[in-house]
């Protein structure tokens, strides 16, 4: 009865040693998938930030076009009156 | 000190060994020490003085009186355990030991010393525990256990070896064990021992040793019938006893070597030492020791003939032996008897002798016999119970075993059990950790995709708004080179269309170069000011431009808008110069300031009063683009003397 007792027992430790082992690699290979993981997503937030920052750069462009439209057209507007008021003081304007 | 005659050896009342060394006191004194004690008794000490002087009587008492000492060793024994002193129980149970010992009761004798032994070597006493050794092995010896007496003096002697100091137990214990091979009949062992102690013994002229020691000696040689020796060595005893004044051991001596002389026919000595052996013992012998040396004389007178004298003797001494009941000598008696009275023709008396001879010695042989089976019958019991413990005591064994063998098995299923659920535990939370991250970086690639697309709809847009500002670029240039316009007016507004619309299209250009670019660098920054440059050259050629960079920012990578940023405020800065200041000489120095990196842009321009200008949209704007970058903008000038703008940038890498 003690010898199965005492053999039960040798089996527990050697299944312990097995799990540790085995608890070990685990925790490697965990590691080892996490580390992937943290160096992806820090890939990805400074493509992340990057595109942040173009688009920023595309919105301050787009302030600058909408300022340039503007005086780009009251330019235009005014090249157009000055055009008219020409063409009606040498009367070619059709009637 | 043994005094044994090989003729009669009472075996028990001979071994008295060391034991008796103490006995040898005065026997005056004793009884003062014994008589100051009882006054000191009666004044009613404390439980501690108490005790020990009721075991100091039971020692005094052991020469004087034995059934006294018996009586105050209980006293002690009791007073011993109430006061709870291991020390003085352990003394006094040695002592009720030694008064058994003296009184010839060697059981209760050797049961109180084991006693007195556990005490001992539970309180690591040993010095007590070799003494109490000595003791034992001279119970045993009296008890024929020769093997259990040989070990008791061996080890007795190996601790007063090994400690040292005490050569005279020693040498008194090794002739005691001489005595005990004497009688395993192991003579030369007995002679070695014996001789050690004779040895040591003259070295230190212990005369009084040496009287029983060569007496010992003698005896074993008698034995070993070389009477030679045992002549040799009683020479010795005798001349030593003799300055000692030693009687006991003197008529022990003229005993024996009168039994040599009666061996050799030399009747007349033999009767002579024989005489002067009684004279000796008669002044302290009892009747009983006196009546058994009697014996060699009647066995001499028989040798001699002369029958008559040696029936009176049978007689007188047959008188003593029957009334101390001593069976053993009275059929030696009875045996000599009968030839004494066949000699003298009583046939009568021979035959009565002889029937009482075999009637005694079937008695004595069925006594002897009863005694065995008694002995064998306690020896089966004993043996019986230590096997029905010792049975015992491995169940026990066995079940305790069997007890830590299930804790220590149930122990580690608990073990492997924590093991498992704990690895369980990490497994979840390491799952849950894994899949959070997947998720940031899901959620994170999903806005990376929607910023992708808006940044990919900028870019469409953006071209396109180049394409349109081309086309009006293009159609102001073909109105003007198409059409003659003499209007100065309407000229200038085209020219003004046209400059603007260019401006525009750079400013898209430079935004769409920095939107592209993932990373700039100083390098990229110098090509693109050197272009900026160049084209600025189309107006002024005369423009002396240098554009410096430290070796170790050589490779220092910007983000987009800190380029952009960077790039904006240079070119803001230089177009100042040419625009504005004149200047001939621009130059631009990056260069890394301890933790920081300094940008220098100066110029050789007119400069002007920093006190009496206001600051402009542009250099607002240089500032607001350089503090956004959480760097500081700095600028000097003076008039005719040219402008020079520092930025100070943290330097991240």
């Amino acid at each position: 009865m003690i010898i199965i007792l005492v053999a039960v027992i040798l089996l527990l430790i050697l299944v312990i040693i097995w799990l540790n082992v085995s608890f070990y690699q685990e925790r490697k290979l965990f590691q080892s998938r996490l580390a992937h993981l943290q160096r992806v997503i820090v890939e990805v937030s400074q493509k992340q930030l990057g595109q942040q920052e173009q688009l920023l750069l595309s919105s301050e462009l787009d302030e600058v076009l909408k300022a340039s439209k503007s005086v780009l057209s009251d330019e235009i507007f005014s090249l157009n009156r000055e055009v008219f008021e020409l063409l009606s003081k040498n009367n070619l304007l059709k009637k | 000190m043994h005094f044994p005659n090989p003729c009669f050896m009472k075996k028990g009342a001979l071994l008295l060994a060391l034991l008796m060394a103490p006995f040898l006191a005065a026997a005056q004194d004793v009884n003062q020490l014994i008589d100051g004690l009882k006054t000191e008794l009666s004044s009613k000490p404390d439980a501690k003085r108490t005790a020990t002087i009721y075991s100091d009587l039971t020692w005094y008492y052991t020469n004087v009186a034995i059934d006294s000492s018996l009586h105050y060793g209980a006293k002690a024994v009791v007073a011993s355990r109430k006061l709870g002193d291991s020390t003085l129980l352990a003394q006094v149970y040695s002592d009720v030991a030694a008064a058994y010992f003296r009184k010839g009761d060697f059981e209760s004798s050797k049961s109180n010393y084991l006693t007195a032994y556990k005490i001992r070597k539970a309180r690591k006493d040993y010095p007590g525990l070799a003494k109490i050794n000595i003791n034992l092995g001279s119970i045993y010896g009296s008890r024929q256990q020769y093997q259990s007496a040989v070990k008791a003096y061996l080890d007795a002697i190996e601790y007063f070896e090994k400690t040292g100091g005490n050569e005279l137990i020693v040498n008194v214990t090794k002739e005691n064990l001489g005595y005990i091979f004497r009688e395993m009949k192991n003579y030369p062992k007995a002679i070695a021992y014996i001789g050690q102690g004779i040895k040591y013994e003259e070295q230190n002229k212990l005369t009084d040793r040496l009287c029983i020691s060569c007496l010992n000696m003698g005896n074993v040689y008698l034995e070993m019938k070389d009477t030679l020796k045992a002549m040799q060595y009683y020479d010795k005893s005798m001349a030593a006893c003799k300055k000692t004044g030693d009687k006991k051991a003197l008529q022990s001596l003229h005993n024996n070597i009168g039994n040599i002389k009666a061996g050799q026919k030399k009747n007349a000595e033999a009767l002579q030492l024989y005489a002067e052996s009684q004279q000796e013992r008669e002044q302290f012998n009892s009747d009983l020791d006196k009546a058994s040396l009697k014996i060699n004389q009647a066995k001499l007178l028989i040798n001699t003939g002369k029958y008559r004298e040696a029936n009176q003797m049978l007689l007188d001494i047959k008188k003593v032996f029957e009334q101390q009941e001593s069976r053993g000598d009275l059929l030696y008696v009875y045996n000599l008897l009968v030839p004494v009275y066949a000699r003298l023709n009583q046939p009568d008396s021979t035959i009565l002798y002889a029937n009482k001879y075999a009637e005694l010695k079937e008695q004595l042989l069925n006594d002897n016999a009863l005694r065995q089976t008694a002995e064998l019958e306690a020896k089966y019991q004993t043996t019986k119970k230590e096997k029905q413990l010792l049975e015992k005591e491995a169940e026990s064994r066995a079940k305790t075993n069997l007890i830590v063998v299930i804790a220590t098995l149930a122990f580690f299923i608990a073990l492997v059990g924590l093991l498992i659920y704990r690895q369980q535990r990490i497994k979840n939370r390491q799952q849950q950790q894994e899949f959070q991250l997947k998720s940031a970086i899901a959620q994170i690639e999903t806005q990376n995709q929607l910023q992708e697309q808006r940044l990919a709809i900028s870019r469409d847009l953006h071209d396109n708004i180049g394409a349109q500002l081309t086309f009006i670029i293009s159609s102001v240039d073909n109105i003007k080179y198409a059409f003659d316009i003499g209007n100065a007016k309407l000229d200038n507004k085209l020219q003004s269309i046209s400059h603007f619309t260019q401006a525009t299209i750079v400013e898209l250009r430079d935004t769409i170069w920095a939107m592209n670019s993932n990373e700039i660098t100083f390098e990229d920054l110098r090509a693109r000011i050197l272009n900026f440059i160049e084209k600025a050259k189309d107006a002024r050629e005369e423009i002396d431009f240098r554009f410096t960079i430290d070796e170790q920012l050589g490779g220092l990578k910007l983000s987009s808008v800190s380029g952009m940023n960077i790039y904006r405020t240079i070119q803001e800065a230089v177009n100042n110069a040419i625009k504005y200041a004149e200047a001939t000489a621009i130059s631009i120095a990056v260069t890394l300031n301890e933790d920081k990196i300094a940008i220098d842009i100066t110029d050789n321009g007119i400069g002007f009063d920093q006190d009496k200008i206001e600051k402009g949209n542009g250099l607002i704007n240089m500032e607001k683009r350089i503090e956004d970058l959480g760097g500081i903008f700095s600028l000097r000038s003076e008039y005719k003397k040219g402008t020079t703008i520092l930025l100070l940038l943290p330097n991240h890498a």
